[in-house]
């Protein structure tokens, strides 16, 4: 029936004016939905449903002025984690002092990263220059210590030397979504621009 | 549209998160690297799980709701498929995919279960279902919106609806084919054929309108 009706009066809307359509749509429902569904309430019942508790809410954690702080006070959350993370590997009397060294460089770095994110100082390039410098670093650390576990040491030591190894590897895995979370704050993502770039 | 699919694309692009770890081996009395090395782990899942689920709640739902469902099904099945998401997160290489295909088969599985009083066509978007969340109520405020949900999405056979909400998600034909076990030949005829059911179906809905 209304396929003889669309026939008989002609003209149909085009595949622009279609995807207009859907545009306007997809672009409403993103709207209305991120106004009504409560992404913190979704999270803790996914927590509680496998028997573990919700991390706190940015919103609770940090609260901050507006949105854009919230986004910097995760990227250095994140960042902070990290660093944590090399502080223990890198500890004075590990397996190997080489790739100690580029550990506490990385952290060192991270560090500066994280200040400057949170002080809202660090231009984008100097950034992208910490987050390539830490992540040498890291690449440094790996090729050490695989040339060390083929040196003959004693087992324990090439186990540890292993496991560190597997460490750096899961650390310089992190830094690709870091980068990504990073340069939306500099808006050279999809996103518009949260950081702004400080006046010199 | 063709940014918003570029830019989809890339966001995928950026997933999954490299260097997941493999299982750690060593002897029976493991060093304190190991402790570190699966509390860094389990920290980093959990951190990398919220971001994603953060950024990919809402365009989730959405595409449940393009595949034909009410606001109030397609934030359940969105729901349920992060639910199944998250015991397994760090196995799964392509998570926006992953999620899809559940929310997918959570969805249509929900239909065949409410064939039992009416017919998988009929179901989505059915106008008697009370609206319990208020995105549904919200969402009705969106007369245009609305509209092209019941007079476009909901005429659409569903494998046409589930063609055309992949590739308004960003993914290619390649991809599209892959995940539903089909040639990216019959991908591109079923889009083919819903795009050309939506011109008739809004030009109809248009007309019907004035």
């Amino acid at each position: 029936m209304s396929r003889q009706r669309w026939r008989i009066s002609g003209a149909r809307i085009t595949e622009e004016e279609v995807n207009a359509r859907v545009a306007t749509a997809r672009a409403d429902i993103a709207a209305v939905l991120a106004e009504v569904l409560d992404d913190d309430a979704g999270l803790a019942r996914i927590y509680a449903l496998h028997g573990q508790q919700a991390p706190p809410s940015i919103s609770d954690a940090a609260p901050a002025e507006d949105d854009q702080s919230g986004q910097v006070q995760a990227v250095c959350d994140r960042i902070a984690m990290l660093e944590t993370t090399l502080a223990q590997a890198a500890r004075p009397g590990g397996p190997s002092m080489e790739a100690g060294f580029y550990l506490s460089a990385a952290r060192r770095f991270l560090f500066e990263l994280r200040s400057g994110l949170a002080g809202r100082s660090l231009a984008a390039e100097d950034a992208f220059r910490l987050l390539s410098t830490v992540r040498h670093d890291l690449q440094e650390a790996d090729r050490t210590l695989h040339a060390e576990q083929r040196l003959p040491l004693a087992e324990p030591v090439l186990v540890r030397l292993g496991e560190l190894r597997e460490l750096t590897r899961e650390l310089t895995g992190q830094m690709d979504p870091l980068t990504e979370q990073v340069m939306r704050l500099f808006g050279r993502s999809k996103d518009p621009a949260v950081v702004p770039a400080p006046q010199h | 549209m063709a940014s918003d699919v570029a830019a989809a694309a890339a966001a995928q692009a950026c997933y999954p998160p490299p260097g997941r770890a493999a299982e750690p081996t060593g002897g029976a009395e493991r060093p304190a690297v190991s402790g570190e090395l699966t509390v860094l782990s389990e920290t980093v899942a959990n951190v990398e799980f919220n971001a994603f689920y953060h950024a990919e709640r809402v365009p989730l739902v959405r595409f449940v709701m393009f595949l034909g469902a009410d606001p109030d099904t397609a934030e359940d099945v969105a729901q349920t498929a992060f639910t199944r998401a998250f015991p397994v997160w760090r196995t799964i290489r392509f998570p926006r995919a992953w999620l899809r295909k559940v929310a997918q088969n959570e969805y249509f599985g929900h239909c065949r279960a409410a064939a039992r009083e009416t017919s998988l066509d009929a179901a989505p978007g059915r106008a008697d279902r009370a609206a319990g969340v208020s995105a549904a109520l919200a969402l009705e405020q969106q007369a245009h919106t609305r509209q092209f949900l019941a007079a476009g999405i909901a005429g659409l056979p569903p494998k046409q609806r589930q063609v055309m909400a992949w590739t308004w998600d960003g993914f290619s034909d390649a991809e599209i084919a892959a995940h539903f076990g089909d040639s990216e030949a019959a991908v591109r005829k079923n889009r083919s054929r819903a795009m050309k059911n939506l011109r008739r179906l809004l030009t109809d809905e248009g007309r019907g309108a004035k």
